[in-house]
């Protein structure tokens, strides 16, 4: 799994819950009549004549609130559709939320989840996939670990609330099941003993509690993803508690990609450097870094030795920039495609050379490996320090996401 | 560390700790995530009194004719004990409760109490008084 597949499951993740964001604000479906949607015309929070409290002192004009539910809609619009995605989904999130605030009766957990979804989907990198036009994402490890750590924390909160006497002893479940709240064959088949609802109750609130480390931990964390909407399938089925499970499902995608997000710190740091070819070379035996570059042309390579191994870390990056790490024995790269990396060793501290010892190895993220010749011959200049006659780039076809993908041969070492 | 990731950071303690834990220091929970986790029971009394000070005790339901379908799912009903959501929301705002019951009962006063309990724990009052402007 890769960086990229991840902010592909994002930027599915903002399509399904921007679009469950619209049909819960607009009157979309309005024609099929269901109870809880019947505030959603014209618009969700539309200004009305009814007695109505706002929240917090938020009290505004109507024209204002109306005015608001538009721009909310129009943004939901935007962010669904991967425009702008950063400021509509902020934007879109914002507003909504002030317009929840016109009404403190009107609080629902549903709007809680879609509204800070979208503001934190929008700030994930969602943007960069499945978009309309995609944003370039520079930090795709933070804006995962955003989007699984919201996802995450819905479950602990909604644990930690359980953990109460009435909630353990099965009497909230109880006491739901008779006032109609969870019903269905599936409630009425477990709950219908004290024994089933106090069972039930820990069953859940170990689940809600559960499901955060087992979908942080990379080997649960499909069954994880599985179980949690086997559990929002039957809370739905049992308590149809609004777009909730829905929304939760969409959310869950932050998981489904799976990528373990190692390469973001040279991804970054190969998105500072832009135009042209770059050529860089860093020796470091304690940390610092000395540098030579040169510059031409839309391809862009650096050279990083690594601190602890000394071997030479190279990073390509290809116009809409790319990138393939190779460091050591865990070789990377953020497409889904193979890559071709190559690794010149170095002595470390006196720098000498010691013979050249170069591995060449094509990677799956998957963990298949395999060959890939390269098929386009090294443009630009050569760096300074560096022998232009040692170094090959090869530009390989991109499969999915990536546009174009590069390998680096270093025939020759990282001299310092 | 870059400006994004910043950011994320911060909007990431803000969503998944302090929002969640700040509303359950406040005290309704309402973005806590606390679904289901509770039930407990409440109703209103409300009491009309005319200008020569005697009182009408009056049903909440006729408050709810006139609210948001949010506030008339908690009004309606609430002269005798029934389940529902937190009513944290109503609590805080029982003052204006009291001055729109005013203008919709033309009373010279009101008195609104919320009453709740809730597993066993001691029942819990809130009283709010309004004197209606003529």
């Amino acid at each position: 799994m890769t960086a990229a597949r991840d902010l592909r499951a994002l930027g599915i993740a903002r399509i399904l819950l921007g679009a469950l964001v619209l049909l819960r604000t607009t009157p979309v479906l309005a024609p099929l009549h269901v109870p809880y949607l019947n505030g959603a015309s014209p618009l969700l929070g539309w200004p009305t004549s009814a007695w109505h409290v706002a929240d917090a002192g938020l009290a505004l004009p109507a024209g204002v609130v109306a005015t608001l539910c538009v721009v909310r809609t129009v943004a939901a619009v935007l962010f669904t559709a991967g425009v702008r995605t950063r400021a509509s989904g902020l934007c879109a999130g914002v507003a909504a939320w002030i317009v929840l605030a016109q009404d403190a009766t009107g609080y629902i957990n549903t709007y809680n989840l879609l509204f800070l979804g979208l503001i934190v989907l929008g700030l994930s990198g969602s943007g960069s996939a499945w978009a309309l036009r995609a944003e370039a994402e520079g930090d795709p490890r933070s804006g995962l670990a955003l989007a699984r750590a919201f996802v995450v924390s819905v479950y602990a909160w909604s644990g930690i609330a359980k953990l109460n006497l009435a909630w353990l002893r099965g009497e909230v479940l109880g006491q739901l099941h008779a006032a109609g709240v969870v019903r269905g064959p599936l409630a009425d088949a477990i709950l219908a003993s004290s024994t089933g609802c106090t069972v039930a109750a820990w069953a859940v609130a170990g689940a809600e509690l559960a499901m955060g480390p087992l979908l942080f931990w990379p080997r649960t964390r499909r069954a994880a993803v599985v179980a949690a909407l086997a559990f929002h399938a039957a809370l739905e089925v049992s308590v149809h508690p609004d777009f909730f499970g829905f929304a939760m499902a969409s959310l869950l995608l932050a998981f489904v990609g799976a990528g373990s997000g190692a390469d973001v710190a040279s991804y970054r740091r190969a998105r500072s450097v832009r135009d042209g070819i770059r050529w860089r070379r860093r020796r470091s035996t304690d940390g610092g870094a000395a540098s030579a570059e040169a510059t031409e042309g839309a391809v862009q390579l650096l050279l990083l030795p690594d601190a602890e191994t000394g071997e030479a870390l190279s990073i390509v990056v290809i116009d809409e920039p790319r990138l393939i790490r190779a460091r050591g024995g865990r070789r990377r790269t953020d497409c889904r495609v193979r890559a071709r990396v190559d690794v010149a060793r170095r002595r470390r501290r006196s720098g000498t050379r010691r013979g050249q010892q170069q591995a060449t190895r094509d990677v799956h993220p998957d963990g298949a490996v395999g060959r890939v010749q390269p098929t386009v011959e090294p443009r630009g200049a050569p760096a300074a320090g560096i022998d232009p006659a040692t170094v090959h780039v090869g530009l390989l076809p991109h499969t999915e996401s990536c546009g174009a993908l590069a390998a680096a041969v270093v025939d020759g070492d990282v001299r310092s | 560390m870059s400006p994004i990731r910043r950011l994320r950071i911060v909007a990431g303690a803000l969503v998944c700790f302090v929002l969640p834990a700040g509303s359950l220091v406040q005290g309704s929970g309402m973005l806590a995530w606390t679904m289901y986790s509770r039930v407990g029971e409440f109703k209103v009394d409300l009491v009309a009194f005319d200008a020569a000070g005697r009182a009408h005790l009056r049903n909440p339901t006729v408050l709810a004719e006139r609210a948001t379908s949010g506030a008339a799912s908690l009004l309606a009903g609430a002269d005798h004990w029934r389940q529902g959501p937190s009513v944290a929301a109503l609590r805080a705002h029982l003052d204006d409760l009291a001055a729109y019951a005013c203008r919709e009962l033309g009373a010279a006063s009101v008195e609104i109490t919320l009453r709740e309990r809730a597993g066993g724990r001691p029942e819990r009052a809130t009283t709010r008084r309004a004197v209606c402007s003529p």
